[in-house]
């Protein structure tokens, strides 16, 4: 159970396990202007998922995510996808 | 040589006028039928089955998919709605291409529930249209899906459409039909019905085209469409099949479908209400898009469809009914212009006489407007949406120039144009329990009574003065142009 983040490339994965919420999207959103109409992104109410996202971006996505107590994890992208769809973390890490 | 161009013109309105005739010829069966046995049949069957009784252990998994362009004004309305269905085992996911403030609805956190769980999926593009955003959203379905159910973002499902879809499933394939794929229920278009001449004569059409010519296509076999929204199908199918990019991506797959063996089964009995367009504007652009993708779609697959084993007649001739569908526009135009020269030259074949034309003239005149009449008597609610069919006549010459331009640019263009969507405005004007039909089928539910001896077939089918009216019509004006021909043969 935790609260975690993976970077794939240019792609994050911010996630939670067991009981944990997840961060207030909007939140993200309003500080750093990703998740809006013209980046590719998804939601479920354990993951959220940003496609491409820029380097300014991320510093200060992390930087919030670190606040908020968001740990980096090591989990491959067949798994994270696999938790998107299903919900089933037992494959993560 | 203004005989010749009035008697090759006269000829011209002459084969149109028969075109029209073998189609009201198929709207008049379709209306004796819808009022005959095999429709009480399908009117009064058991929607509540059993699916444990198959063998199953748990209900299935559903994935009902949303996809959403810029519905800020619906959104919430469709989401609320189907978080309270009445089933346990589903997912909600939202395949999103929005540029506007709906994505501020979607970020909310309200919808982060732990059941049913919400996904959303937003993409930065069009790309596909609404197909290409379903496509997306197969590939981020939880992989226990069994079924996929769709609806568009201005419906509102009714709590018990999921356990509905599964219970008829269960009863079709338990009945022997193993090939079933999906299921499309009756888009109800209802909601806004009231709201102005425009959305009554859409209302009127759904109600001749739903519980008249689909129930009669199911009545004798024939093809039957997925229309796009409402419908519930097999996930494994669909995943071996994808979404294709059409503009008309529906009336695609059911194609697909057919050519692959597996059938369409339509019911009237799973509603959910939907709005409407409200102006003529947006009308002529949805149906735009219809004729152009429908034909474009059909001439694609006429040759596949018509040499492949997996069908059987009556849905290939069905098919060949559905290929010309929207090309009946331009021949109302053609045949209309070719009609006036051919007038004005007095000018016409030896066969042909002034009263045989009047009679083909009628006979094709009052088909359609006699399936919205017994489409709204079926429901109940002719005596209160009557005067929608005349709406529907009037919109049906205004949208004609429209549909006959896109359906000729449909068979001719070498690729598909673009989606043009259809604008949602929210609207209710008209209350989901006023629908008769539902009203019955609850009201017997609670009573617990067996459909076919039930207040709601009794009322329907045992109102003998309006149903004998329009069993009556349409048997006169089918043969109609016959009795004139014979008679004018004989004179």
């Amino acid at each position: 159970m935790g609260k975690f983040y993976t970077i794939i490339g240019y792609d994050l994965y911010i996630y939670v396990t067991g009981r944990e919420d997840l961060i207030d999207l909007e939140k993200i959103s309003n500080i750093t202007g990703f998740f809006e109409s013209n980046n590719v992104w998804r939601l479920s109410p354990k993951l959220i998922f940003g496609k491409d996202v820029s380097r300014s971006f991320l510093n200060q996505v992390l930087r919030m995510l670190n606040i908020e107590g968001y740990q980096v994890r090591d989990n491959n992208r067949g798994s994270l996808e696999h938790f998107f769809a299903s919900g089933d973390e037992r494959n993560l890490k | 040589m203004g005989t010749t161009i009035g008697l090759i013109t006269s000829i011209l309105a002459l084969f149109c006028g028969c075109i029209f005739f073998v189609y009201a010829i198929k709207y008049y069966a379709s209306v004796i039928i819808s009022l005959g046995e095999v429709t009480k049949k399908i009117l009064t069957s058991k929607i509540d089955g059993d699916y444990n009784s198959l063998g199953n252990t748990k209900m299935p998994f559903i994935s009902i998919h949303l996809p959403f362009y810029n519905e800020g004004k619906v959104a919430r309305r469709i989401l609320n709605a189907c978080c309270s269905l009445d089933y346990e085992n589903y997912e909600i996911l939202i395949a999103d291409d929005s540029n506007d403030e709906t994505i501020k609805i979607l970020k909310e956190s309200c919808w982060r529930q732990p059941k049913p769980v919400i996904k959303f999926i937003h993409r930065s593009n069009r790309s596909g249209f609404k197909g290409g955003a379903l496509g997306e959203a197969l590939s981020f379905m939880n992989p226990s899906t069994e079924f996929v159910v769709v609806f568009d973002a201005d419906f509102i499902p009714p709590k018990d459409i999921l356990l509905k879809f599964v219970n008829q499933y269960s009863n079709k394939t338990g009945s022997g039909l193993n090939n079933l794929a999906a299921i499309q229920g009756y888009q109800l278009h209802y909601l806004n019905k009231s709201e102005n001449w425009v959305t009554r004569g859409v209302r009127a059409e759904f109600s001749g085209s739903y519980m008249v010519e689909r129930v009669a296509e199911e009545a004798y076999g024939g093809l039957k469409m997925i229309s796009g929204s409402v419908f519930f199908i097999r996930a494994d199918i669909l995943k071996d099949l994808k979404w294709s990019t059409s503009i008309t991506e529906d009336w695609e797959l059911t194609l697909r479908l057919y050519l692959k063996g597996y059938k369409i089964v339509y019911t009237p009995l799973i509603q959910a209400p939907a709005e409407m367009p409200t102006t003529i504007r947006a009308l002529a652009k949805q149906r735009m898009r219809w004729a152009e993708g429908h034909t474009y779609s059909a001439k694609k697959f006429f040759w596949k469809i018509l040499s492949s084993p997996n069908l059987t007649f009556f849905e290939k001739a069905e098919f060949i009914y559905f290929v010309p569908y929207y090309l009946q526009s331009f021949l109302l135009i053609f045949g209309t212009m070719s009609w006036i020269i051919s007038e004005i030259n007095h000018s016409y074949p030896w066969f042909w006489s002034p009263l045989f034309g009047l009679s083909l003239l009628i006979s094709n005149f009052f088909a359609v407007p006699l399936m919205g009449f017994t489409g709204l008597f079926l429901e109940g609610d002719l005596k209160k949406d009557y005067s929608g069919v005349f709406s529907f006549i009037a919109l049906s010459y205004i949208l004609a120039p429209f549909q006959g331009y896109a359906a000729l640019k449909g068979l001719f263009e070498k690729e598909e144009g673009e989606w043009i969507r259809t604008l949602k405005s929210g609207s209710i004007t008209d209350k989901v329990l006023n629908i008769k039909l539902r009203g019955f089928l609850a009201k017997l539910k609670t009573l617990g009574g067996l459909f076919n001896n039930s207040s709601f077939s009794r009322s329907i089918f045992t109102n003998y003065s309006v149903k004998q009216v329009l069993l009556g019509s349409s048997i006169f004006f089918m043969i109609l142009p016959l009795l004139v021909g014979v008679f004018c043969y004989i004179r």
